[in-house]
């Protein structure tokens, strides 16, 4: 039974086959435009998106640890792995070194990796793709469901959909256009899109390709440049932090109560409470003790270590002043007895000197001494009391008594040196108290003289990133931009010093020859001096940082000096004097009160020692010796010595450089013997260095040669265009700079150019006046003097700008190589397969 | 087995006249008496032929109004499918091999065959049934050894008719394929069950090589196979893409595809992998099918919006689209319903749905795909427990028509034990019997697990 019979539709007689011509869709429903969008970010909206990037990241992670993480998060969370594990790395290595361009670096080459895996491809295949192409292989999309994709990523999912011609390079025609496909193609859309999908994939190919190159090398550039402007503005960052802190420093300095008992106490003090109180009437070993030395006199030099343990020793022992008595001392007294026989005639040694326990007991008893601590007096009428009783056995016995007198001076001297083994260090309440405070002290000292390190270590230390190298690294960048040494200079100067100097020699002549020139490179040389005398000093023309670094540290080291003497005076002396070695008695002033009395130290001119004149003398002999030897080998003085030597030997540095511009500069005498005389002065100014005992080149032993060479270098004035270029670079402000080099060009000569003196003897005259000089006459302070000599100068650092621009044009010809292949590839990338059926296609189209 | 719940009753509409047509089987008042000599004629060859020939009743025919009413049901989420594959619907594997050997005297599932299961689809409460593709399968190149549903030969022929495959025919009836077919969904409809027909979206190899004008070629000439789908190829929808205008002879051969559904009486199609074809191919083709029959259902296989196709030589999917297009329904996502995390993705999921519909005209809906043909057996993912709980899910949830498959009611795990065996009656070029696991058979003759 039908429901409805079947009803054979008799308009469908011709077959579908027969349809042929195409339906139009105009009136019929079309696809909605896609959910999603293509990004347009600009620059002002990158940092939304990033930190958006960043929200989603944290989300993605979040929900990857909770188990719900979509497949989008998942595939996230590698990158974000990527990034954590990269902060992790940065991390790690950044706490192992100290310096702090370094640590900065570590992150900033993380980030710039990450950066150059977006910087890259966006540089070196998006925009040439997008120019040749006409599209962009990097664009990226924001899905359905607002997540972020590249739209090419994958050559199989590609939201064509969502070019919709709105902006540039998103019109599907266009690009179609560019491309090369005819407009009057079938289906030339989809043509366009294939091309698309090609071209994306073979560019992404090409950046997995290069990535591996590319990635590292661009990163390593970046860097490279970023280090240039990360350590000036490090240094202008830190340097302010730094100086700010000297100033706290030196208020906290000034303002050190010298009341012990007004000083917090600090774990030092607390750990050295707790550990004595241990010990508390009882006797310390020497393992503890050296355990209490080496708690307080951590962190401090040898110098002064010495003077601690000294003391600490002393305190202990002053108690009993005596030596420990063991439980069994008339047995030790026994045993030393029996072991001072020899062997022979030991039937007649031991009836003349073994003593019973009670002779021993009474012979102690006779001492008054308290069984357990015996004193020196004690000791001595103790030894009387046992050659008393062996006298009595040596007269009674009828041996030989040469030889058993003898026998009592061995057997006696055993036990003196047995019981001096054991010498009392007892610690007593007093002991504690004392140790205690003085630990407090330390504590203070150690405290304040750390954070005066690290500010000393920031200024003119001898690692990176301080102060003084970056000095030397300016100056040393200006002289060589000023004599314009090429990459093939320094490829020579690196080998030799030969090769160097001959170099150096064309170059300053070179310079010199022309007036413009070295007027502007001793300018420029003068300013980076200038400069770097800001950096250390600061603006004023009274006050420098530096000064008040010194300062602190000379009001840190005298007022602990005068707190540990307020804890009983003469109980820590030996630390004192270690500490300061003046009278602590005395106003122990700053030694340098100004701009100036720093600039005059450090150029080694300072006032000599004036002798009271009211004094005969004998008694300016006593003062000039005390004086001579005020602090001369304390802690303070080896402290500060280092900053001043440090300062020399780099600022003597650059002025031997700029010393030598002018010796150049000098019109070429006529007379021969001048000639030569200038010669031989530009070649000791090159290379001479501090070896040479008294700078005496090949003189021959000849001493007026000597004097008119020396003459030649620092007596003839300096060049007006040098004076001038050199005046302007600045008052006392800006660190003085031409006078101090007029000064240092003076000493030099008073110093190493006087046949009178040898450098190297401990007080010398200046000038042939009869004054004493103050200056300690030191290897190191003549090598500080003499500095660097300019070919050791240019050889060391031409090696270092050799490998840095060697590396610098590998990586750079690498990069740029990888840079125009990837470029050049854009033109070789969507050809057409078999052109030949578009154009055919085209053709049939027409026909038909 | 838990019963699906009830549906109301379907009140149908007025009958509409139908004058002057004849059928083949149908005489109409006017010509009864003059055929009456002609008719004793034929009798009585008939009865000398009786070994040979059954005797057809000739009797009037009664025609019993019918009407349908597909695309209301689902407006109104009362339709209640059960997807069945014709073929191995009511097959009897006798020696529990789950093959289907009929050299062995096993019978495959036909059409008149699928009749007498239809009373108990209707009493496990199903008011609709999805059938699978009836078409002649390809042979080359083929999934499995009887050739996939979903590669077929042939869609109609060259008079109109539905091309159907013999397999489902019952050889021993003298009526004709169609009749065949005709006879099931007039049993259908007589249980108030309504019929819907799986629309294939693409060719076998065979239909490619013989009617290129259909086909989808790529630039070079080569085929657009989808990618994972080594047994078919793509049609091609476009004249020009770029101008929008379509390929007038895959049109008409849908056309024509529609007219022979409706002639049959099939209430509705369900459009395989829809995003096959633009949305301009379904507006049109879908308006032209409500000019016929404006009750004519249309359910798309789409299930969820897709920036782009992650498949080769498929275009994206886009539900609204298809939707907006005229489908009645589609496919959603509750066949990943065991992959969600917790109740408030369930949840969304219906919300998100419920926005979509608001943007629609009135009336679109989800089928509660939770089981499909290219689903595992839901008992892999719970058991009974699980089947229970997607049955009274589907049934309560807003915007939803509950969907099954045949062997969900008895809780069959789709596992085979002919797999990577070799089958001696293959019938396409396939020696290797292949099917995916735990899936419904689409590939290979099989006898689901029934109801004792």
């Amino acid at each position: 039974m039908a429901i409805n019979p079947i009803q054979p539709n008799i308009e469908q007689q011709k077959t579908y086959r027969d349809a042929k011509t195409p339906i139009k869709t105009g009136e019929l429903v079309h696809p909605y435009p896609a959910e999603g969008h293509l990004v347009h970010d600009d620059l002002l909206s990158i940092p939304k998106f990033w930190l958006k990037d960043i929200a989603y990241d944290i989300r993605c992670v979040r929900n990857g640890l909770n188990g719900t993480a979509k497949d989008h998060e998942t595939g996230r969370l590698n990158d974000v792995g990527l990034k954590l594990g990269g902060i992790g790395i940065a991390t790690y290595l950044a706490s192992r070194t100290t310096n702090p361009k370094v640590r900065i670096m570590e992150y900033a080459g993380l980030g710039t990796f990450l950066a150059s895996m977006s910087l890259y491809p966006m540089i070196a295949i998006n925009a040439p793709s997008r120019l040749v192409q006409g599209f962009d292989i990097g664009k990226e999309y924001i899905d359905d469901q607002g997540r972020k994709k590249s739209v090419f990523q994958d050559g199989n999912y590609i939201p064509y959909d969502m070019y919709r011609g709105e902006y540039i390079g998103e019109d599907l025609e266009i690009i179609g256009d560019r491309m090369g496909i005819p407009r009057d193609i079938k289906n030339r859309d989809e043509l366009t899109k294939e091309q698309m999908r090609k071209i994306a994939i073979q560019n992404n190919t090409l950046w997995m390709l290069g990535a591996g190159f590319a990635t590292p090398v661009m990163t390593a550039l970046i860097c490279c440049g970023l280090e240039k402007i990360l350590s000036p503005a490090m240094e202008i960052v830190r340097n302010k932090k730094y100086n700010s802190k000297i100033s706290n420093l030196l208020n906290q300095t000034r303002e050190m109560t010298l009341m012990v008992d007004e000083i917090e106490s600090n774990s030092l003090s607390q750990k050295t409470e707790k550990f004595l109180t241990a010990f508390k009437n009882k006797e310390i070993s020497k393992t503890e003790l050296e355990q209490l030395v080496n708690t307080l006199s951590n962190d401090v030099d040898e110098n002064l270590k010495t003077g601690i343990k000294e003391d600490i020793e002393k305190i202990f022992k002053s108690e009993k002043n005596g030596f420990v008595l063991s439980d069994n001392f008339a047995e030790d007294i026994q045993n030393i007895i029996k072991s001072s026989s020899n062997g022979r005639n030991t039937a007649t040694f031991n009836e003349v000197f073994n003593l019973s326990k009670e002779e021993i007991a009474t012979a102690l008893a006779n001492t008054h001494s308290d069984a357990k601590y015996i004193s020196e007096e004690q000791l001595s009428k103790f030894k009387d009391e046992l050659k008393n009783i062996f006298k009595l056995k040596i007269e009674a016995n009828g041996g030989n008594k040469d030889w058993l007198y003898t026998q009592q001076s061995n057997i006696i001297e055993n036990i003196t040196k047995s019981i001096k083994k054991t010498p009392s260090m007892f610690v007593s309440e007093n002991g504690i108290k004392d140790i205690t405070a003085f630990a407090k002290v330390l504590g203070d000292f150690k405290s304040k003289d750390k954070a005066l390190d690290k500010c000393k270590l920031f200024k003119v230390e001898h690692t990176s990133e301080t102060v003084l190298a970056n000095s030397y690294k300016k100056f040393e960048d200006a002289i060589f931009d000023i004599l314009d040494i090429k990459y093939k200079d320094l490829k020579l100067m690196k080998e030799s010093e030969t090769y160097t100097k001959e170099i150096l020699d064309k170059k300053i002549q070179a310079l010199v020859s022309n007036e413009e020139k070295y007027t502007k490179a001793v300018k420029k040389l003068a300013k980076v001096m200038a400069d770097n005398q800001i950096m250390l000093h600061g603006e004023s023309e009274t006050e420098s940082h530096l000064k008040n670094l010194i300062s602190a540290i000379e009001n840190n080291y005298n007022n602990t000096a005068k707190r540990i003497n307020n804890i009983g005076e003469g109980k820590f002396s030996k630390t004192i004097n270690k500490l300061i070695k003046e009278d602590v008695n005395d106003e122990l002033k700053n030694t340098i009160t100004s701009r100036q009395d720093l600039f005059d130290i450090i150029d080694g001119l300072k006032e000599p020692y004036k002798p009271n004149e009211a004094l005969d003398y004998g008694a300016k002999a006593t003062e000039f010796a005390k004086e001579s030897s005020n602090g001369v080998g304390s802690s303070k003085e080896l402290k500060i010595n280092r900053i001043i030597a440090r300062i020399q030997g780099v600022e003597n540095g650059q002025r031997r450089m700029m010393h030598a511009l002018d010796i150049y500069k000098r019109q070429i005498p006529a007379d021969e013997y001048e000639k030569h005389l200038n010669e031989a002065v530009k070649d000791a100014i090159l290379t001479g260095n501090s070896r040479d005992n008294t700078l005496k080149l090949r003189t021959d032993n000849n001493p007026r040669y000597y004097i008119d060479l020396m003459r030649n270098a620092y007596d003839t004035p300096l060049q007006q265009s040098t004076k001038n270029a050199m005046q302007k670079a600045g008052d006392i402000k800006n660190g003085d700079i031409f006078t101090r080099f007029e000064k240092y060009l003076k000493r030099f000569k008073d110093i190493i150019g006087n046949n009178d003196i040898d450098f190297t003897k401990p007080a010398h005259r200046i000038s042939g006046a009869a004054e004493y000089s103050a200056d300690s006459t030191t290897r190191m302070q003549k090598f500080n003097l003499v500095a660097q000599n300019p070919v050791d100068f240019f050889k060391k650092a031409s090696k270092m700008r050799f490998e840095n621009q060697k590396w610098l044009r590998t990586a750079s010809g690498i990069g740029g190589t990888v840079l125009a292949a990837t470029v050049l590839m854009q033109f070789g990338f969507g050809k057409i397969k078999n052109p030949q059926n578009i154009q055919k296609q085209v053709s049939d189209d027409k026909n038909n | 087995m838990t019963k699906i719940t009830k549906i109301n009753p379907i009140m149908f509409r007025a009958d509409i006249n139908r004058t002057g047509e004849t059928t083949k089987y149908q005489t109409t008042p006017n010509t009864v008496n003059n055929n009456k000599a002609s008719e004793k004629y034929l009798d009585n060859l008939a009865m000398i032929n009786a070994p040979a020939v059954k005797k057809v009743d000739n009797k009037k025919t009664e025609i019993q109004p019918y009407k349908n009413n597909l695309r209301s049901m689902i407006r109104n989420n009362e339709s209640v499918m059960l997807a069945i594959v014709p073929r191995i619907f009511n097959a009897k594997d006798l020696n529990g091999d789950d093959r289907i050997s009929i050299k062995d005297g096993e019978t495959v599932g036909t059409f008149l065959n699928a009749i007498d299961r239809l009373d108990e689809v209707k009493a496990d409460g199903f008011n609709t049934i999805h059938i699978l593709p009836i078409h002649p399968t390809g042979k080359k190149n083929a999934m499995g050894t009887a050739g996939s549903l979903y590669s077929p030969l042939k869609f109609v022929e060259d008079n109109g008719d539905l091309a159907i495959d013999p397999t489902l025919i019952d050889k021993n009836d003298p009526r004709t394929p169609n009749e065949q077919f005709k006879a099931f969904i007039d049993e259908c409809h007589k249980r108030g069950i309504k019929v819907m027909l799986d629309l294939p979206s693409c060719a076998s190899v065979e239909l490619f090589e013989n009617e290129p004008e259909l086909m989808a070629f790529g630039r070079n000439g080569e085929d657009k196979t989808p990618q994972g789908w080594e047994d078919i190829r793509m049609f091609e929808p476009w004249s020009d893409v770029t101008k929008r205008t379509l390929n007038p002879a895959l049109y008409e051969m849908h056309r024509q595809y529609v007219d022979a559904c409706i002639d049959l009486g099939i209430d509705g199609i369900r459009a395989d992998v829809a995003r096959a074809k633009p949305t301009e191919f379904w507006d049109k083709l879908i308006k032209y099918s409500h000019t016929k029959d404006p009750e004519f259902g249309w359910l798309a296989e789409s299930y969820t919006y897709e920036c782009a196709s992650p498949m080769i030589n498929m275009p994206f999917d886009r539900p609204e689209d298809l939707l907006m297009a005229g489908f009645d329904d589609y496919y959603g996502q509750y066949h990943i319903f065991h992959d969600w995390r917790g109740a408030q993705e369930f949840n969304d999921y219906i919300k998100q749905n419920l926005d979509m519909s608001h943007r629609l005209p009135a009336g679109k809906s989800v089928i509660g795909s939770f089981l499909t043909h290219d689903d595992v057996s839901s008992m892999l993912h719970g058991g009974e427990n699980f089947c229970k709980m997607t049955t009274v899910l589907q049934s309560t949830i807003p915007m939803c028509n509950p969907y099954f498959v045949d062997g969900f009611q008895t809780g069959d795990y789709y596992d085979y034990k002919y797999r990577n065996t070799v089958d001696p009656e293959t019938k396409t070029d396939r020696q290797e019997s292949n099917e995916h696991r735990w899936h419904l058979a689409i590939f290979k003759l099989k006898e689901l697990l029934k109801v004792v």
